[in-house]
């Protein structure tokens, strides 16, 4: 049996080879899925977790168990702490989970013991602290440690703070006397030194302990042995602090971690009466949340790939098994039985199994590293690396994957051993029946599923955008992406239904004059064998995937920088400060602010500045219609002119355009444009008069020009309650006294913000602020949740790309082996090698470029209406502008089309070269038997 | 007529196969005239399909030459030989070496079509060929649909159809049992009587020596008689 298997797969050798690869490169696409939605989470955990360390200053692993003392009798004390404190050790901590990088126990007094012999009358209120291995972090700046310090009897030796030495105004070497309310023992307590941390970023010290300020901090043995024993003081707390790496969280164990944690926050509370705080667990639940919703945004974008694996694993198997069926006849007539058929096959089947599920997922994880997180979609210059781990959800995927392979391999096979050599003989030069899916109307069942579904989908989307339903809420739906895999497959059916009839017109067309080349290949299409017909269909399918891949990314980046230019409203805005001349007065007698304008003309001559406007803007504002005030409308001056020419505005957005609106403005000093909602709410027509005021000042009469849904910085759904009104800035200022205003700039290219910046610090120019566009959109783009939808779209595209190549040159290889004796034959016939290279490449031309162009063509088509679906799934809560208001730029659709040419060229190549090297008299041999 | 159309002379061709070298012609002399049905004949193995390659300008030859018409083939480039064959000679193999998704009719057309034959005289020309094997009421029909004789039949009317001067048919009988192969051959005897055609055959079969002119028979790549 394995003789047999060996000699097979020695016989066979390139063929193995390529089902090896193939196989291996479906199961490294496969693994790299989960592998890098692993990776990308686990950037999301670990930004949010150092967030909170560095932005929010608290350490994430830091865990707290208090126990309060002070309902506890001095005698139970030592007992109460021998229960708890094996339990938090032993059982506790370990549970967490994650390394221990530092603990301590803390005991404390209450903090209202005073200081008797101070030499001034202040009253000073101190506690006395034990901490358990204290002096290990400390520094001594001045005095001596404990443990360097002799004792007296009767005084306890104590180190202080910097902070309490300053605080309290305390002494090294001094001794101090306390006294607790009205007991009247004294405890004495020597300064025998001030202590600072030995290092800020111990996690040791990461517990917000206040740098124990107001704290003598004694022995931490003598504090449990002697001082709580003897002195008259009560124990108020015993703290037990435990530093946790929190790096060593991922997605693994978060969650039980989380539910360790909330187990033992209740038994705690209940068995120990102590209180457990764990700062990083409402953190943790953040995180959850997003780790599902991230998750459901990155699967939309990961399915159709394994839809394409498991396709492409089926074109393989259904190539090889066709060409083995020859084979197949053979060793029947030899005498095999169909038993020994179908064991060889599965053998072989499981033997290259075996190799690419030992291969595929290290390589796919390999190549997860080696790409990282792009910076954008297919952006790979500062890229950022992805921790990858290799866990039982990629050999899952992989094995779903290579049994889907191997029932695809064995279907076939087991049809084929039940044919015998004298009927494989018959069928082979059978005019091949039509293929299965066309006998049965596949591709138009198809195309009614998914028109039915889509259906369903636009139905939600009009709820979406009826009720403004938060999309989110809206389960995400991969079933969506079935629906856009059934929709491409049966447009692409449908076109290879007519195909073959198309060609056989042309065909009959031109007769008489058709090159013999033209002929074969002509002909070869027209009465394509199923076989062609999957190559195409596949080639189809994978080119509108990556269309959606770079359709999809597009339109989520583009989306979101635009809102952000949009809310920005211009590349930059800044405010000098102005300071009122009459601030006093003008509070004590109710009267508006007088302010001096500060020099405008400097910022026209910065360096880097095309154009720049006046902008006042007020949130309080007031507009008063019909004799009715309306508050908290949002109230701009602009000077259109300059407005227009500075601000961020796609002209589309308000119809017929920006511009229009921009004249209507400047055709009268008195004309304001309003906002759509304070039109039709209040039944205003365009030439009534509103009156309008912000802050202390007067009405001011105006005249409506018009109405608009959009105006740079204007969200209309934040303001759905208030409202928008806008007008001209020289006009607000001729009947208002002057007030301060934002300076808009427009840059001259993508260098001027820097030179910008850097002529601001030459001339010493300070601003009360001043915000870049560029900034803020750098900094969006650094979040690691569009980080990783990038870099999921990157992998989905590249993984198409790498699909798409590896199916194509297989399945030329293939198909060309399978035709070396008809090569041979009309070799003899004396065809030249030259026409023969031809045919090869017309049959490119009318299979895989006709393929590539339909699959642009449908692609095109499917992204079109789908796109919109995405949209509403992708969770864009913060989404103003209408999505694809300003058209994606298609240069990586054009590079991915130059991509598969190259592709078709180097597949040309290998074959011309692979068909020259054909020898007539070795081909025509196997023809005999 | 008995003009000599083709000549081999001196052939030798060796084919190495790992360590050893098999001599599978051993400076054969031979000749075909024009206008005759030559068989060669011998077992398998005997080097029948090494020596018809080589006349046929399929395959070279390691030393010897081969003359077509007087005009040496193997100092030929493989584009002049690929014209020789083209133009000149047809070929008939073991195999049934039609194109599975043409119609006989088609596959003739074909061949018409790779020797330049004059686009208006190409229908009456299939048909007359179909008509010559006997077949023009299977013009339509794909070679699957055919039996194993008739698409041999076929086969021939291909490659008769440009009117070449030389056949060579390697073993055209051999996936066909006798009655069919008689039928075959046949074909061909009236081609050579009627059509004035010169066919070289290859085969293994004691029942077709009484129809060629002349048999050669091939032993461990000799040939022993005359
Ligand atoms: N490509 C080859 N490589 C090695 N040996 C070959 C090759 N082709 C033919 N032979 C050997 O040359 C000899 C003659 O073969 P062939 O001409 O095919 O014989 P026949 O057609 O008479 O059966 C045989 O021994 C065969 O094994
Ligand atoms: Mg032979």
């Amino acid at each position: 049996m394995l003789q047999m298997l060996y000699k097979k797969i020695k016989k066979n050798f390139w063929m193995v080879l390529c089902l090896i690869i193939g196989a291996s490169m479906a199961v490294s696409l496969v693994s790299s899925v989960p592998i890098y939605t692993k990776g990308i989470l686990t950037r999301v955990l670990s930004t949010d977790l150092k967030k909170m360390q560095y932005e929010d200053k608290v350490f994430p692993g830091a865990y707290c168990i208090t126990k309060n003392m002070e309902n506890i009798k001095k005698d139970d004390i030592k007992e109460s702490y021998d229960t708890i404190n094996p339990v938090i050790e032993s059982k506790i901590i370990p549970d967490i989970g994650l390394p221990v990088l530092s603990k301590k126990v803390i005991f404390k007094t209450a903090d209202d013991l005073n200081i008797v012999n101070t030499h001034d009358d202040v009253v000073r209120n101190m506690r006395v602290e034990g901490i358990s291995d204290f002096e290990n972090h400390i520094e001594i700046i001045n005095g001596k440690s404990l443990k360097d310090s002799s004792s007296e009897s009767g005084v306890y030796n104590a180190l202080i703070s910097q902070r309490t030495a300053k605080n309290m105004d305390l002494y090294t070497g001094k001794t101090y006397e306390l006294q607790c309310e009205d007991n009247p023992k004294l405890t004495k307590i020597k300064v025998v030194g001030i202590y600072k941390y030995k290092d800020e970023n111990d996690p040791y010290w990461q517990l917000e302990d206040w740098e124990h300020s107001d704290s003598f901090i004694i022995n931490f043995d003598d504090f449990n042995n002697k001082f709580i024993k003897n002195e008259s003081f009560s124990l108020s707390e015993i703290t037990w602090y435990t530093a946790f790496d929190y790096s060593k969280m991922n997605l693994n164990n978060v969650k039980a971690i989380k539910s360790a944690y909330e187990k033992q926050a209740s038994l705690i509370n209940d068995k120990y009466d102590a209180a457990a705080s764990f700062l990083v667990s409402d953190k943790l639940d953040d995180y959850i949340n997003k780790e599902s919703k991230l998750q459901n945004i990155l699967m939309i974008f990961q399915v159709p790939i394994i839809i394409m694996v498991i396709f492409y694993m089926i074109m393989i198997s259904t190539l090889i098994i066709d060409r083995d069926k020859n084979e197949i006849a053979i060793l029947k007539s030899r005498g095999a039985d169909k038993k020994q058929i179908l064991k060889i096959y599965l053998c072989e089947s499981l033997f290259v199994s075996l190799i690419a599920l030992i291969i595929g997922p290290p390589f796919g994880m390999f190549c997860c590293k080696v790409m990282g997180i792009p910076s954008g979609f297919l952006k790979f210059n500062d890229r950022l690396p992805i921790t990858v781990s290799l866990t039982k959800t990629e050999y899952l995927y992989s094995i779903i994957i290579l049994i889907i392979f191997i029932a695809a391999m064995m279907i076939p096979a087991l049809n084929a051993s039940k044919v015998s050599i004298v009927e494989y003989k018959q069928s082979k030069v059978r005019k091949s029946a039509k293929p299965l899916w066309q006998r049965f109307y596949l591709d138009i069942a198809f195309l009614l599923v998914s028109l039915y579904g889509m259906n369903n989908y636009f139905g939600r989307q009009n709820i979406v955008q009826i009720t403004g339903v938060d999309s989110s809420s809206i389960p995400i739906d991969p079933i969506i992406y079935l629906i856009f895999s059934l929709f491409v497959l049966s447009l692409g059916m449908l076109f290879l239904r007519l195909y073959p009839h198309i060609i056989n017109i042309i065909f009959h067309i031109g007769r008489k004059r058709w090159s013999p080349s033209s002929y074969i290949s002509l002909n070869n299409v027209k009465r394509s064998d199923g076989k062609n017909q999957f190559i195409m269909i596949f080639l189809i399918f994978t080119i509108s995937i990556g269309l959606f891949s770079i359709s999809s990314a597009g339109t989520i980046n583009n989306d979101l920088e635009n809102n952000i230019k949009y809310m920005c409203g211009a590349d930059v805005k800044l405010k000098s400060f102005w300071t009122p001349i009459n601030a006093k007065t003008a509070e004590s007698k109710k009267v508006p602010l007088i302010y001096v304008e500060p020099d405008y003309k400097i910022y026209k001559e910065l360096k880097g500045v095309k154009s720049s406007c006046k902008v006042f803007s007020s949130k309080d504002g007031v507009i008063n219609i019909n004799s009715r005030d309306i508050g908290k409308t949002f109230v701009m001056g602009i000077n259109p002119y300059e407005f227009g020419k500075t601000a961020w505005f796609p002209q589309n957005l308000l119809y017929p355009s920006f511009n229009y609106y921009l004249n209507l403005l400047s055709q009268s000093k008195s004309n304001v444009l309003i906002s759509n909602n304070l039109m039709e709410s209040n039944d205003v027509k365009v030439g009534d008069l509103v009156y309008i005021k912000w802050g202390n000042s007067r009405m001011i009469p105006c005249v409506v020009a018009g109405s608009i849904n959009y105006w740079p910085t204007f969200n209309p759904s934040e303001y759905l309650s208030s409202d928008f009104v806008v007008g001209n800035l020289d006009y607000f200022q001729y009947r208002m006294p002057l007030e301060p205003y934002e300076v808009w700039l427009k840059l001259k290219d993508a260098n001027s913000l820097n030179l910008l910046y850097k002529d601001i610090k030459d001339k010493n120019l300070e601003f009360q602020y001043i915000d870049s566009m560029e900034d803020k959109i750098t900094k969006e783009k650094s979040d690691p949740t569009l980080q990783g939808i990038n870099g999921t779209l990157t992998l989905s595209f590249i993984a198409t790309l790498i699909i798409t190549a590896i199916g194509f040159l297989i399945y030329w290889i293939l198909s060309i082996k399978a035709r070396v004796l008809q090569f041979g034959i009309l070799r003899a016939m004396g065809m030249s090698l030259k026409k023969l290279i031809k045919v090869l490449i017309n049959e490119q031309i009318l299979i895989s470029g006709v393929s590539i162009l339909m699959g642009f063509i449908i692609g095109n088509i499917s992204v079109k209406i789908f796109s919109p679906l995405v949209n509403i799934m992708a969770d864009k809560s913060e989404q103003i502008l209408p999505s694809g208001i300003i058209p994606i730029s298609n240069t990586e659709s054009i590079n991915m089309g130059i991509g598969i040419l190259s592709m078709i060229l180097i597949g040309l190549l290998i074959l011309s070269r692979y068909v020259s090297k054909i020898k007539i008299d070795q081909a025509l041999k196997l023809g005999e038997d | 007529m008995d003009n000599i159309i083709i000549k081999g002379t001196n052939l030798c061709r060796y084919y190495k196969s790992g360590e050893q070298t098999i001599n599978a012609l051993k400076n054969v002399d031979i000749e075909i005239k024009e206008g005759t049905l030559t068989i060669l004949r011998g077992r398998s193995g005997a080097g029948k399909t090494t020596l018809i390659n080589i006349l046929g300008a399929i395959d070279r030859p390691d030393a010897g030459e081969v003359y077509f018409n007087n005009a040496e083939l193997s100092s030929l480039t493989d584009k002049e030989r690929d014209e020789v064959r083209r133009i000149n000679y047809g070929f008939v193999f073991q195999s049934i070496a039609l194109i599975p998704n043409m119609t006989a009719y088609e596959n003739i057309e074909f061949e018409l079509l790779l020797s330049n034959y004059p686009a208006s005289e190409r229908d009456s020309r299939i048909k007359d060929c179909l008509k010559l094997v006997g077949l023009s009421n299977r013009a339509v029909h794909f070679p699957s649909q055919l039996s194993g004789g008739e698409a041999q039949r076929i086969a021939i009317a291909r490659s008769i159809a440009h009117k070449p001067k030389v056949i060579f048919a390697d073993e055209p009988t051999g996936a066909l049992d006798t009655k069919m192969g008689l039928q075959v051959v046949n074909v061909f005897k009236s081609l050579v009587q009627n059509e004035k055609l010169t066919v070289v055959m290859t085969t293994h079969d004691p029942n077709m020596m009484e129809i060629a002119d002349y048999v050669y028979t091939l032993q461990d790549g000799e040939i022993v008689n005359e």
